[in-house]
């Protein structure tokens, strides 16, 4: 299986170098379980060490230094990570949760909604989106459409 | 090849295996068969609903078919049935952030960096994805939190790290805290190998910080470096805090630097911006002397800017009329005397030049003294390929296009080998609708071998200005084929370059080149602003409005007036049929001629194609048939006008061809919307008065179709444009008066007059010809009036006197001449 998607992705123009940064991480590891840290540690510290080597890109400066900081380097990456992704999401939980509160519930008729489709050429999504802007008042959300730039 | 071979011995073995359709499907479709593919792929999806392979081949297709939307489904789906696959996530991914889907794509990055975050890649594409979605904190967050896990410091040729240091600060200072973001810049900006962008920053946050001694320090120490940025010279002189208009202390800062770089120009030229008066008499003087002296072609180029103050246009023109006149003494006299006579010459052949392009120039325009001026600099050097040139514009905007033409020939045949005298060349040529000979001019410089010979590399090259000159002239001779299709591939050029970001979603990040890629995506964004863009989608629309309005050009060129739209319908059936024939006819032996053309070329070099290895493909449409055929050219029209309007809602053009497309679309709102934003551009617009009449004349008639909800809102908004419905007449006799000495506003008004009532026919007729003879008539506006004489169907004594009294004030223009008028 996990032959033919790297191939796939190479029909896509996509560089070769990349190719092998993806090849590299076909084995399971992450999301397999990460209770087992340690067995965890190590396997991401022998990719960094094949990504030092593979990636000129990097640049490096010297492969021993380099794998003897890897343990080290990993553990602390994923601790940051999970962390860092942890607060992120609570970040956008509550961001959703504003983003609730400010869209207040407003009622739109469909009739209006397709008045608005047909006269000023906009797809459904959008012209509801125009019309709760402005409370469901298909006139005034036309009116506000039309004004021109300066005014707005 | 090896691959479809391999992918169909796998299927005979086992026909109904899904990834290897589905393999097989993507194979096919990098050759060109999209069709197939699609179809083979759909049955690979019905074979196994729970490949991920199939989904993403799936989705891949999509994406070859540039259908973004459903390919991100589909991508989706696949990513559902295979959460670890890291290149589907990464094609998902990139196409998010090609959709602009930022939300998404900050989803998709988080992924993958939980997935493998031991790339630094991995972290700054995070930070771009909340950059570019607005969050500023969170962007910064991520790339702190990854500085903070390396133990060994980067090395300074560690170009990713330096460049992901000042992305950080990038994105600090466009959180607006200058203060953090110049503590920061000093603390890492010593290190970064990007010296002269730290030098930039950092005077930036000085400056908005308001320390503008420091500020002021960093700009000398950036002009030391390079004395031609004319912002760094703006940014010091505001950063020093003059008072306004302190002429002198301003010119002591330029002074500065042209000391120090005697050979930069901006320190020498700058000063005249500002200078007034005597002050600026001399410093202009020397200025031109100086580079006169030279023989600088670009003097009038880099000064033309300064006309803006009528006052300073006369002082030049005064100061290099004396130059002519007197024997000026060069101002330094360590010249050699053996070279002083040459340089008498080369002065006096370039005042002369300088003259003749001032004269040509809009603000200070003179012809037949700009015809005078190059013809006595031509006498002195007659192989000067840019008095030439020169001429060839004079003639030109006397109108004079076919004669314009031949001199621009002439220049580029005393220089074969330089390229933007050829390139002129084949721009004249299309003006003068010899599209076969402009053709064979680009072919001097372009790789015929490619496929479809000069023509197949400029559109490979993406010569876009050649693509829309192209197409304009076909316009004008009324070939919407070729018109359109020349324009569909102008077009085309820009979609190639919102494609082209695609190479970037993961290129930029593996250098690490961060914020030359976000300045790229910003680019992006606002690509159709280019006034190229605005070029082609104006001329496009033009086109499908016109064939909208005259189906029957869908057959060739038909001139106009015999299109039965005219008052006598009845009598001019049998002859517009007679046209149409004509025009077929015509179309085919085009198409003749053409196949011909290939076949001899086939049968002469039958070889050469083989050996390129791909096979390239005739065009099968060289007259872009299938595009002019269309059943709805409004429609087609609107691929155009979209992009057209939201981004450039302040051009008065896109807005007139707007309102012309919904007017005919029946969507009156949108219409209206044109009409006021016109407004808002310049509210005594000539064309918007007739729009205007056009839409309430409209809205009048029909107040049916009107729904009740539409009448309202127009009735409404409009009230400031739209005349009311029993005071038309009036309404236009009073903008009539109000502008009784502009020829397009009467124009505008005339046509209005003529649209309320027949009648008033033979008085229209000579209120037109009246407008002519006014002093301020543009040649333009003159042939305008022709064309609306046309409009009309006036009888042909009256297009006659017209036009004869237009040749006797343009003698030169072309459009006026009565060979020119016959053919029409």
């Amino acid at each position: 299986m996990a032959e033919p998607v790297p191939s796939a992705s190479n029909l896509t123009a996509e560089a070769a170098a990349d190719n092998e940064e993806e090849a590299s991480s076909q084995l399971p590891k992450n999301a397999e379980d990460r209770k087992a840290a340690a067995a965890l540690n190590s396997l991401n510290a022998n990719e960094i060490t094949q990504d030092g080597a593979g990636s000129s890109a990097a640049g490096q400066p010297s492969k021993a230094d380099q794998e003897a900081l890897g343990k080290a380097m990993s553990r602390l990456e994923i601790a940051s990570g999970a962390g860092a992704s942890q607060k992120k999401s609570d970040q956008k939980k509550a961001e959703e949760k504003k983003g609730v509160e400010v869209k207040k519930k407003v009622k739109v008729a469909a009739e209006d909604v397709n008045f608005l489709v047909d006269e000023l050429d906009l797809t459904k999504v959008k012209a509801t989106e125009l019309l709760k802007a402005h409370d469901g008042d298909a006139i005034r959300a036309a009116k506000a459409y039309i004004a021109p730039p300066s005014k707005a | 090849m090896l691959c479809l071979k391999a992918a169909e011995q796998v299927l005979r073995k086992n026909p109904n295996h899904a990834d290897t359709q589905a393999m097989k499907a993507l194979i096919i479709s990098n050759q060109g068969q999209q069709k197939e593919a699609f179809a083979l792929a759909k049955t690979a999806l019905n074979n196994n609903m729970k490949s991920h392979v199939c989904w993403h081949v799936y989705g891949l297709l999509y994406r070859a078919e540039k259908n973004f939307d459903e390919s991100i489904k589909a991508y989706k789906f696949a990513l559902r049935l295979d959460p670890e696959s890291a290149p589907i996530q990464r094609d998902l991914a990139h196409l998010q952030i090609q959709m602009r889907d930022f939300q998404g794509y900050i989803q998709s990055r988080r992924n993958m960096l939980q997935q493998k975050p031991g790339f630094r890649q991995n972290w700054t594409a995070l930070a771009v994805a909340h950059h570019l979605a607005g969050n500023l904190e969170d962007a910064e967050n991520v790339l702190t939190t990854y500085e903070d896990t390396l133990k060994q410091k980067p090395t300074r040729a560690d170009m990713e790290h330096w460049e992901a240091i000042l992305y950080k600060n990038y994105i600090i200072a466009e959180s607006g805290d200058y203060e953090k973001a110049l503590e920061h810049l000093d603390a890492v900006g010593k290190k970064s190998p990007d010296v002269l962008g730290v030098m930039e920053m950092r005077a930036d946050y000085l400056l908005k910080l308001g320390r503008k001694a420091d500020a002021a320090d960093a700009y000398a120490a950036l002009l030391d470096r390079n004395p031609d940025d004319s912002a760094y010279y703006d940014k010091l002189i505001s950063a020093k805090g003059f008072a306004e208009g302190d002429e002198a202390a301003m010119k002591e800062i330029y002074e500065i630097w042209s000391t120090k770089f005697p050979r930069s120009d901006v320190p020498r030229r700058r000063p005249l911006d500002f200078l007034s008066g005597d002050a600026f008499r001399d410093a202009a003087d020397s200025y031109l002397q100086r580079m006169l002296r030279k023989g600088v072609p670009s003097t009038f180029a880099n000064i033309k800017h300064l006309y803006l103050d009528r006052s300073k246009l006369e002082i030049i023109q005064e100061l290099v009329e004396r130059y002519l006149k007197e024997d000026v003494q060069p101002q330094m006299n360590g010249s050699a005397e053996s070279s002083s006579e040459d340089e008498a010459s080369r002065f006096h052949c370039s005042a002369l030049y300088f003259l003749a392009q001032h004269h040509n120039f809009h603000m200070s325009r003179d012809l037949s003294k700009a015809l005078k001026y190059i013809d006595e600099a031509l006498q002195i050097d007659q192989k000067s390929v840019d008095f030439h040139q020169t001429k060839a514009r004079t003639l030109k905007y006397f109108g004079a296009i076919p004669e314009a033409m031949e001199i621009v020939e002439k220049a580029r045949s005393l220089d074969e080998r330089d390229r933007a005298i050829n390139t002129k060349c084949a721009k004249y040529q299309l003006r003068n609708d010899q599209n076969e000979k402009a053709l064979d001019t680009m072919s001097k410089f372009t790789r015929n071998e490619t496929a479809g010979g000069p023509l197949g590399d400029l559109h490979d090259m993406q010569c876009i200005w050649y693509l829309t000159e192209d197409g304009q002239s076909y316009l004008r001779q009324r070939r919407l084929g070729l018109a359109l299709k020349r324009l569909h591939a102008a077009f085309n050029v820009f979609d190639i370059w919102q494609e082209d970001q695609f190479d970037f979603h993961n290129f930029s990040l593996r250098k690490g080149m961060i914020r030359a890629y976000i300045d790229m995506l910003r680019w992006e964004d606002r690509l159709r602003d280019h006034p190229f863009y605005t070029k082609v989608a104006v001329s496009a629309v033009s086109a499908y409005i016109l064939l909208h309005d005259s189906p029957d050009l869908v057959h060739g060129p038909i001139p106009n007036g015999v299109n039965g739209v005219g008052q006598d319908a009845q009598a001019n059936a049998a002859e517009r049929k007679k046209a149409v024939k004509k025009a077929k006819k015509e179309q085919q032996k085009l198409e003749k001629v053409e196949a011909d053309k290939k076949e001899a070329l086939r049968t002469s070099k039958s070889a050469p194609k083989a050996t390129d290895g791909e096979v390239q493909k005739d065009d099968p449409d060289p007259f872009g048939k299938a595009l002019v055929e269309t059943k709805e050219p409004l429609q087609d029209a609107m691929k155009f006008l979209t992009p057209l309007l939201d981004l450039n809602p302040e051009s008065i053009k896109a807005q007139c061809v707007g309102f012309e497309v919904y007017i005919r679309r029946r969507k009156y709102l949108l219409a209206l919307k044109c009409l006021l934003a016109l407004h808002a551009i310049d509210p005594q617009n000539p064309t918007l008065h007739v729009q205007s009449y056009n839409l309430s004349k409209i809205l009048n008639n029909d107040p049916n179709r009107a729904s009740s909800k539409l009448a309202q809102i127009i009735s409404t908004e409009g009230k400031t444009l739209l005349p009311e419905d029993n005071k038309l007449v009036e309404w236009n006799n009073n903008f009539l008066n109000h502008h009784r000495s502009s020829t397009s506003h009467i124009q505008a008004g005339l046509r209005v007059r003529a649209l309320i009532g027949k009648e008033a026919k033979a008085t229209n007729e000579k209120d037109l010809l009246e407008a002519l003879l006014l002093d301020t008539t543009s040649m333009e506006e003159a042939s305008d009036g022709l064309e609306l004489l046309n409009e009309w169907g006036s009888p042909k004594e009256v297009k006659e006197r017209y036009r004869s009294s237009a040749a006797e004030r343009w003698s030169r223009a072309s459009i006026f001449q009565a060979k020119q008028i016959e053919i029409q």
